[in-house]
């Protein structure tokens, strides 16, 4: 009898608990539906030529930020539910992760960077010739660790596409949520709190504003970086938890051969990359947080192998530039930050909002270290992944990119020390707390912004800009000389290696002022070459104009006095334009098969 | 034991069936979209799944994004190969790739048969 009474009074509060559950999940995934359908609201309205100096945020609609809100506000109330699901929450950070980096291929609908299209040009040179030349002229380097650009060669001939620039631009979306998912594995392995890893994956979107989840060999390492690191650190740790069950040998052995693999295809694909994975691993294993204490060794052998032999043609040349870098903090530091004294305002504001968020986000991250050290926490490791990439600033031959790069590598374990400060692993579900991290997320997402698209009106290329980029590759003759305003547009995608480069932007000031001075007879001396070249051309599209004006690099009129003086000049020849882009040649040039 | 429905059996089915789909598919030259979908589907994720399940990663997750990782790495070092072999052939390195998958598949499937019933796994890590 009692028995049956007590089924009775427990029975209501558990389906009333089973429907608030159901309740809570349902009503967080009809608003991140209204989200969605928000943002796809806003694709429809973006005008991406309208674009300003602050980059893609300029032309971005209310219903775009409405639906960043919206998602911002119904994180926090499912982080404030004591009955969200794990599932749940980390599905949040993914959905973010979506919403921002599928803008870009849906909007531009080219890949964004002109380095994305140089890759692509690799990826072209063994697609036509089956080899590799470590001793051409132009990004040799890439010929001595063709790992990714093989891969690719392979997988758009088998797939039969004509080019890996018909897949490239959703790279960025793919690599950024694989990188995603693995850092969300990899904080599980600092802590087990469902709300403090989500927090940590959503910091991670915000925070990685450093744009280098393209298509790209840094790309695809960084996602097997944070893989390695994920298997190190949950399976193999220094001092197993008492309670973590032993994997069993076999599963052991493919763990390390997981490892394995993906350190040997680091090594062969990338050069920082292995660099900065050797100094986290030695870090890792002198401080004894892993008990797979052999693989600095491992790497360091598969390294040097590399360097030496499989890539001697590039770094015999290179090695001696490269040791001159070794202790360059300060001069690295000084070239990674824009001359104020020459970009537009709304590039001054871009920078200074990117390194005030990134100093925010780090403080975030540094707080959150004396946080989880006030409540005993120890996380070594997490605090090994967050410094010790920072040590390459000194020590790279990336020189102004570095300081970038470090800030990539050390994002997971800054992004879990953030969480830590906002939500304290252990911390139940509270309302004041979940409201914390909503607010926190609003400036966020405007620094985060304008530091990951700030740069989004030089960065993004039109189809007319790819048209005469196409024409030049498709008609020149091998051994022509290109002159280009500057290396900021769709470039070296096809044939690459028949051409001579020269980027205005790259030259001397004193030449520049030279050309500037005097456009038509400076251009007209370097076309004329004809002992050297088989012909000539000078191109120059609306991404060159806008990145050369917006930092400064060619001044007064920049290129469009250039473009303007040659038009009206009958030395020279258009043989190819359009809105975005113009392309000369001498008009006593026969053409070489171009006009 | 692995019986028929298994997540080992519809694993090492999935995967096995997908490269021998995709060789066939890409010697037929089938065009799009069948081919461009099938191709990057196998070679981007299949072969790293063969694989992984050996591990069996804790979570839906991390399983996908582990097969994505070690696919792409095995697509690496094959067509690396090939390329520094002087034996550049985009199609031996697809047949090469289908091979390792279904080596995986098996071996997975030998797992699963020796482990006998198996439970809810519990070793996370940490």
């Amino acid at each position: 009898m009692s028995a049956t009474v007590k089924s009775d009074v427990r029975s209501p509060t558990r389906e009333e608990a089973a429907r608030r559950v159901r309740t809570g999940w349902v009503s967080s995934l009809v608003e991140l539906g209204v989200a969605s359908s928000l943002w796809v609201l806003t694709l429809s309205l973006v005008d991406v030529r309208a674009m300003t100096d602050l980059g893609l945020v300029s032309v971005l609609p209310w219903t775009a930020w409405a639906a960043l809100a919206v998602v911002a506000l119904s994180f926090a109330r499912a982080l404030g539910r004591s009955t969200s699901p794990g599932w749940l929450l980390t599905g949040y950070p993914l959905v973010l992760s979506l919403l921002v980096f599928c803008t870009p291929p849906i909007l531009y609908g080219t890949p964004r960077y002109s380095w994305a299209w140089k890759h692509a040009g690799i990826v072209d040179f063994i697609d036509r010739t089956g080899a590799v030349d470590p001793q051409v002229d132009v990004l040799a380097v890439y010929h001595s660790w063709p790992g990714f650009f093989a891969a690719n060669a392979m997988l758009s001939d088998l797939a039969g596409f004509d080019t890996s620039l018909s897949y490239a631009a959703w790279a960025e979306p793919i690599l950024n949520l694989l990188a995603l998912s693995a850092v969300l594995s990899l904080i599980r392995a600092f802590t087990t709190d469902a709300r403090t890893i989500a927090v940590g994956g959503w910091l991670f979107v915000l925070g990685n504003w450093v744009g280098q989840g393209y298509f790209s060999p840094q790309g695809i390492n960084f996602v097997w970086y944070l893989t390695v690191m994920t298997v190190l650190l949950r399976w193999f740790p220094g001092r197993p938890a008492p309670s973590t069950p032993d994997p069993g040998a076999a599963r052991r052995v493919g763990l390390c051969a997981v490892v394995l693999l993906l350190l040997v295809s680091i090594v062969s694909t990338h050069q920082l990359t292995p660099v900065i994975t050797l100094l986290v691993l030695t870090a890792l294993v002198v401080l004894r947080q892993t008990s797979l204490r052999v693989l600095p060794s491992f790497l360091g052998v598969v390294l040097g192998a590399w360097v030496l032999y499989v890539a001697e043609p590039f770094t015999r040349t290179e090695l001696r530039e490269a040791l001159s870098e070794v202790g360059t903090v300060g001069s690295n530091l000084e070239s990674t930050l824009i001359g104020y004294g020459t970009a537009t305002a709304g590039q001054i504001l871009v920078s200074l909002a990117t390194r005030v968020f990134t100093v925010g986000f780090c403080l975030m991250a540094a707080l959150g270290v004396l946080t989880a050290w006030r409540s005993g926490r120890r996380d070594h490791a997490a605090l090994v992944l967050a410094v010790v990439p920072f040590v390459t600033v000194g020590v790279s031959t990336y020189g102004n990119e570095v300081l970038f790069r470090a800030y990539l590598f050390a994002m997971p374990g800054l992004a879990f020390f953030a969480a830590v400060l906002l939500w304290p692993p252990g911390t139940p579900a509270v309302r004041r707390r979940a409201a914390l991290v909503g607010v926190v997320t609003v400036p966020l997402m405007v620094g985060s912004g304008l530091a990951q698209f700030g740069n989004d009106r030089q960065y993004h290329f039109t189809p007319e800009e790819v048209a005469a980029a196409e024409f030049v590759y498709d008609n020149a003759p091998p051994g022509s000389l290109l002159i280009e305003g500057s290396r900021n547009y769709p470039s070296q995608f096809r044939n690459y290696e028949r051409f001579t480069y020269v980027p205005i932007a790259r030259e001397d000031p004193e030449d520049i002022q030279r050309i500037l001075d005097d456009p038509v007879q400076a251009m007209s001396r370097w076309m004329s070459d004809t002992d050297t070249y088989s012909a000539s051309y000078l191109i120059i599209t609306r991404s060159q104009i806008v990145a050369t004006t917006a930092l400064g690099e060619i001044p007064g009129d920049g290129l469009i006095g250039i473009e303007a003086a040659l038009r009206s000049s009958p030395e020279f020849r258009v043989v190819f334009e359009n809105r975005d882009a113009t392309v000369f040649e001498l008009a006593t040039d026969s053409g070489g098969g171009a006009s | 034991m692995s019986c028929p429905g298994s997540p080992v059996v519809i694993r090492a089915l999935l995967t096995t069936l997908s490269g021998l789909a995709a060789v066939a598919v890409v010697l037929g030259d089938m065009g799009a979209p069948v081919q461009p979908v099938l191709v990057l589907w196998f070679v981007l994720v299949c072969p790293g799944m063969a694989f992984v399940g050996l591990i069996r990663p804790p979570s839906l997750l991390f399983a996908l994004t582990l097969s994505i990782a070690v696919s792409c790495a095995l697509a690496v070092m094959v067509s690396q190969a090939l390329l520094f072999a002087g034996a550049w052939s985009p199609v031996t390195g697809l047949v090469v790739l289908a091979g390792l998958t279904v080596v995986g598949a098996g071996a997975d499937l030998r797992a699963a048969r020796r482990a006998g019933p198996v439970g809810v796994d519990t070793s996370e890590g940490r």
